[in-house]
């Protein structure tokens, strides 16, 4: 009995009434989902319709979900950081809890919560914009989603069970090696990104092929939206970047579980060289993760000043090259390790080249409003915001890319306010952006806008209260990942402000989830299908779109396609039902629970190689094995849907746009 | 042009003719494990030593990624603009990565 206590209290993070408070949630939550969903008859309706969903549109929203939700576990990490820094001496958390809350807080917000977002908005909004009627791999497409809906959960569960890392988001060597991190919080780091990290490779892949191959007929590459262009590189960088992380945490994984010595100094390893990799693929990250929200910056500048974009070729020149150079300046995260000055001058000269096409993209948003009849609809006031933001985190940056001065700003408070700057003000801003745009077309309903405005205003006064004092007590030689300070240091009152903007960004975030409940209720009904007026195909359909997007594959002529056909009076035709003739079965994919099992195998093997538990390490393997030869031996994997079927759907939905015209 | 009627139009054509054993993916992944094993037996081998050593195993990767691309990637069969300019990009990176890491790496961080 006493070994099985022991082990329990090993097993269970024990001893902190925050974890406790935790544990009591969790088990309330999970409860009250079990009981909900048994009591509304609903598992079956969850299991066929999204569990083993290969539709990009449902994938998008299980992606939305997650990272709404992760934005959440994020968001509460920071609160607690920020609460403990409130004060001077202060002991709200203890050191150790301090680490592994700010290790978790940017692990969540990169991987867990920026990369979701991300791929909802790419799975919602390209297959539409390029007239698909899915994404080039659909079954792939359900995979990448298991496998980060895992490895997300994974690493979410090291918090309860066995203890959180604690190494920083970057996880240098030799912290992380064994004999200084023994606990299991390491390993649920590693093993949590490297199979949610297999999953993001994929899509990335599979948005290139979608991008490159799927496109409707007439849409050469220089007609496509610029969102689509922006994931295009996106999904470029994802493919080389990505490896280098896998690599990286694999030897670091071997380094722990197997006893190599990849990056002990001792036995001849070089911990240098994980930095090294790491930050090989943790520079380009950035762009990953800016790059698309540049694409919507793009789309809803464009709408929302009810003109075509600005500079539509330098756009797409400047997003390329963002790709490329942004891929020559990952040593600037480790200037002061001490490479040559030859190396520092290179990568500092190469981090300001990246900010120039960054320029050409913010005089070209700007182009476009001018003299653009703007609406400041809830899209357009996060783009307007990201503006400012933006320029002082590329300003702060440019300080930073200078490799001397950067001796003196390394891993000071300056650091933390300018990347958030940056994260916040360009993809956060970017992504909530493109949230609003693109929720009507996915669920039929608008997000409310006062509630949004509320949530935009409380939001932008927290930011900047946040993260501007910590640029001065960066100067004042505050470093991060302190846990605490004295009361003579002259930071007490910024460290309060920065708080208290920290408090109102989680009010904001509440008014985003009260206006996410009252739109579900209450929110305006999309009939039309094109609530803001758009430009692009994927306001030609209604909302949602049917499961096969298009009824007839729409043949392109213009950039801005869907705002060409409504100037030429070729929409009204819309409305009515699509030419019968033009009618053909559609060849569509079905459903699969093997994606499901995939990711659930890679859970099961990841938990086991956390514990060390071997068999079950091996249970997992085999699970994947079986799944990969279930797929192989599958024969009826498609199937098309009639022609009576989509007339059906058609004139269901075409009532309700009807109805929408006439009112 | 779509990929929908492409993938109704493969579909036709797979059930006309016999898909046939995929043997130059069998022999790529042959390949790929002979080569994996015989650069794994290098380091571990303890045959070879230095700059041979080194030298060796560059060759194997070499070869290793000539296999990648010839059998798997499709590159013998050609493509489009874009299909080039996605591998020009790929060896620039791969150059970069190499290059641009062993530079980095080379200001004597190792305790002596």
């Amino acid at each position: 009995m006493s070994g099985l206590n022991a082990f329990l209290s090993h097993f269970f993070v024990t001893g902190d009434p925050l974890i406790y408070a935790s544990d009591v949630l969790i088990v309330l939550v999970s409860l009250g989902i079990i009981v909900t969903l048994t009591y509304l008859k609903k598992w079956k309706w969850l299991w066929r319709e999204w569990l083993t969903t290969v539709d990009h549109k449902r994938i998008a929203i299980m992606y939305l979900i997650a990272a709404i939700l992760m934005l959440f576990r994020g968001g509460a990490d920071a609160e607690l950081l920020r609460t403990q820094l409130a004060v001077p001496n202060n002991s709200f958390l203890t050191a150790e809890h301090y680490d592994q809350i700010f290790t978790t807080h940017g692990t969540i917000m990169i991987l867990f919560m920026a990369m979701p977002m991300m791929f909802a908005l790419f799975n919602a909004a390209v297959p539409l914009q390029i007239g698909a009627r899915d994404v080039a791999f659909p079954y792939l497409n359900a995979i990448s989603f298991w496998l980060f809906f895992f490895g997300c959960l994974l690493f979410n569960l090291s918090f309860v069970i066995g203890g959180s890392p604690d190494g920083g988001w970057t996880s240098y060597p030799p912290l992380t090696e064994l004999g200084f991190s023994p606990g299991p919080g390491e390993n649920y780091y590693i093993l949590g990104i490297l199979i949610s990290g297999l999953g993001s490779t994929a899509t990335g892949i599979n948005f290139m092929a979608t991008i490159l191959k799927m496109r409707a007929p007439g849409m050469t590459l220089m007609k496509l939206p610029l969102f689509c262009w922006s994931v295009l590189s996106s999904s470029i960088i994802i493919l080389f970047a990505f490896p280098a992380l896998t690599v990286a945490l694999a030897l670091l994984l071997l380094d722990r579980t197997m006893g190599t010595d990849f990056f002990t100094i001792l036995h001849g390893g070089n911990p240098m060289q994980f930095v090294n990799l790491f930050w090989v693929w943790g520079h380009p990250e950035v762009y990953i993760v800016v790059l698309p929200a540049f694409g919507v910056y793009s789309e809803v500048v464009s709408t929302f000043s009810r003109k075509t974009v600005f500079g539509y070729k330098s756009m797409v020149f400047s997003l390329l090259a963002i790709t490329v150079i942004g891929y020559l300046t990952w040593a600037h995260h480790f200037f002061t390790m001490g490479a040559g000055a030859s190396v520092n001058t290179f990568f500092a000269i190469s981090t300001m080249c990246v900010g120039i096409p960054t320029g050409v993209k913010m005089f070209n948003w700007l182009f476009t409003m001018f003299r653009g009849r703007i609406q400041f609809k809830l899209p357009m006031l996060w783009t307007l915001a990201f503006i400012p933001a933006f320029a002082i985190a590329g300003a702060t940056g440019i300080m930073l890319a200078a490799a001397p001065a950067d001796y003196q700003f390394h891993n000071s408070q300056f650091l933390v306010a300018h990347f958030h700057m940056a994260l916040i003000g360009g993809v956060v801003f970017g992504y909530v952006a493109g949230m609003y745009y693109w929720w009507p077309k996915l669920f039929g309903f608008s997000l409310d806008e006062r509630l949004g405005r509320w949530a935009f205003w409380l939001w932008q006064i927290g930011f900047y209260g946040c993260f501007g004092p910590q640029f001065a007590l960066g100067f004042m030689g505050m470093t991060r990942r302190m846990y605490t300070y004295p009361a003579n240091m002259g930071w007490n009152t910024l460290n309060l402000v920065s708080t208290c903007g920290a408090y109102l960004m989680g009010v904001a975030f509440l008014f985003i989830g009260a206006q996410i409940v009252y739109s579900i209720l209450k929110g305006k009904r999309d009939v039309t299908g094109d609530p803001w007026d758009g430009r692009t195909l994927e306001w030609s359909i209604p909302s949602p779109p049917p499961l096969y997007n298009f009824a007839v594959i729409p043949t392109v002529q213009a950039r801005d396609e869907w705002w060409r056909r409504k100037q030429s009076g070729e929409a009204a035709q819309r409305a009515a039902f699509p030419a019968e003739a033009s009618l053909q079965p559609i060849h569509m994919p079905r459903n699969s629970s093997i994606p499901f099992l995939v990711g659930l195998s890679f859970f099961v093997g990841g938990f086991g190689t956390v514990f060390h538990w071997y068999g079950m390490s091996i249970v997992g393997g085999v699970g994947i094995l079986l799944c990969l030869l279930a797929r192989s031996l599958q024969e009826n994997v498609d199937y098309y849907v009639p022609v009576d079927e989509i007339k059906r759907t058609e004139i269901h939905l075409r009532e309700g746009v009807t109805h929408g015209l006439h009112v | 042009m779509s990929s929908q009627s492409n993938t109704a139009h493969r579909h036709a054509a797979s059930a006309v003719h016999e898909p046939s054993f995929p043997w130059k993916q069998v022999i790529g992944y042959v390949l790929s494990l002979l080569l994996t094993g015989a650069t794994l037996w290098c380091g571990f081998g303890h045959g070879l030593h230095g700059g041979v050593l080194q030298t060796t195993m560059m060759v194997l990767g070499m070869l290793q990624v000539l296999v990648q691309l010839l059998l798997f990637m499709h590159l013998s069969e050609g493509g489009t603009t874009s299909h080039i300019w996605m591998i020009l990009l790929g060896f620039f990176f791969t150059f970069v990565v190499v290059a641009a890491s062993i530079w980095i790496m080379t200001f004597g961080y190792q305790v002596q």
